[in-house]
């Protein structure tokens, strides 16, 4: 079960942390949570879901390193400067951009736009994070624009 | 772009979960046998290492216990302290048990967020009141016995000592002035230890209470 859904847990391990050694050990915890928990999965949603709220369980609550962690990649590394950009490279260059203001998102506001991007629907992400689907609705507008604006922002400085 | 092209290009990129390495069953096996050593590294470490410090404390004082045998106010605030550090490893055995108890698979993110935050913020008031409380006890023992110290040298004389007035002020004033310098101290080695990790978690928490009061 956790072989075949492991890129839920790779894709929340990335988004949460930066630094490679902490990725693995969010990895891990996330795992070792999911078999922790897996006597007490009812079976009444889908796995994916479970998967998922207990991989964002972990990721948000999950004690990080105290000190000042330096961003990955500079962004002329991140985005290169290319001269004749063709369709493939302009959208890894937009996508790349996407995840880079994803990462500068709250905590709460990347999992939402991660299941949101995922295609869960507004009554999965209500379950996984413990608000009305209403709700889900008013927030993840709030985040659409507000990543609208980092991409810009980013853009900009580009 | 529009949040459709957002998705459109997640699904592109993000779909094959990055080119990350695919763990083998037995490597998963592995990782889940290799957890022990993981727990030492992360919100345990820092319980760990108080215990630790704790425990050495208790084997010292301990120690000298047992050479101080005739002296009855040492050994009566040795015995004080004592059960304040055995009084303390029940709190942070019940803590490290809550905290590893925490099914997160049972509730959503806004319960297990609640649940952690309240554990968390209780223990760090409990850790906080119980140094505060030995501090005004500990500190002008302390002082007393180094100042009688330094000028006796027959400790069987301790508790026949009567200060003179501006020794005893002198104590006083020292005593003060530690606690004071304690309190600070204190409190930024609790923020350093706990404090940014709550500080984040109640700031997910007001952001999606946030939600359910607009």
């Amino acid at each position: 079960m956790i072989s075949q859904n492991q890129g839920i847990l790779h894709k929340v391990s990335s988004l949460y942390c930066n630094d490679a050694e902490e990725k693995k050990d969010l990895f891990q915890e996330i795992l070792y949570q999911l078999w922790r928990s897996y006597p007490s999965f009812r079976q009444e949603s889908k796995i994916s879901t479970w998967i998922y709220r207990v991989a964002l369980n972990t990721a948000i609550t999950f004690l990080r390193k105290q000190k000042s962690r330096p961003e990955k990649n500079s962004l002329a590394e991140k985005f290169p400067e290319v001269q004749d950009e063709n369709e493939q490279e302009m959208h890894e260059r937009q996508f790349n951009m996407m995840y880079k203001s994803i990462e500068k998102l709250e905590r709460v506001e990347k999992a939402i736009i991660m299941l949101y991007l995922e295609g869960s629907s507004y009554e999965e992400i209500a379950e996984i994070i413990g608000i009305t689907s209403n709700h889900v609705g008013v927030k993840l507008n709030r985040v659409k624009i507000k990543l609208k604006s980092l991409i810009k922002q980013l853009d900009h400085e580009y | 772009m529009s949040t459709d092209e957002f998705r459109e290009l997640w699904k592109r990129f993000r779909a094959n979960s990055g080119g990350e390495e695919n763990y083998s069953e037995d490597d998963i096996l592995q990782i889940l046998k290799n957890r022990a050593e993981l727990s030492l590294k992360r919100l345990n470490r820092s319980i760990y290492f108080e215990t630790v410090m704790s425990l050495l404390a208790l084997l010292i004082l301990i120690l000298f216990l047992a050479q101080l045998q005739t002296y009855f106010l040492f050994q009566f605030f040795q015995i004080l302290v004592i059960v304040l550090i055995a009084l303390y490893f029940v709190l942070i055995g019940w803590v490290y048990v809550k905290l590893n108890n925490i099914a997160l698979a049972a509730g959503d993110l806004r319960q297990t967020l609640e649940k952690k935050v309240s554990l968390l913020t209780r223990f760090i008031r409990s850790y906080f009141w119980m140094n505060m409380l030995i501090a005004p006890v500990i500190f002008p023992l302390a002082i007393y016995a180094g100042y009688f110290a330094g000028r006796n040298e027959d400790l069987e004389s301790i508790e026949k000592t009567v200060l003179s007035g501006s020794e005893f002020l002198l104590l006083a004033v020292a005593s003060v002035v530690l606690v004071g310098i304690f309190y600070p101290f204190l409190r930024w080695y609790i923020n350093k230890l706990y404090g940014k990790h709550v500080r984040e978690l109640k700031k997910c928490l007001e952001s999606l209470s946030d939600m359910n009061d607009s």
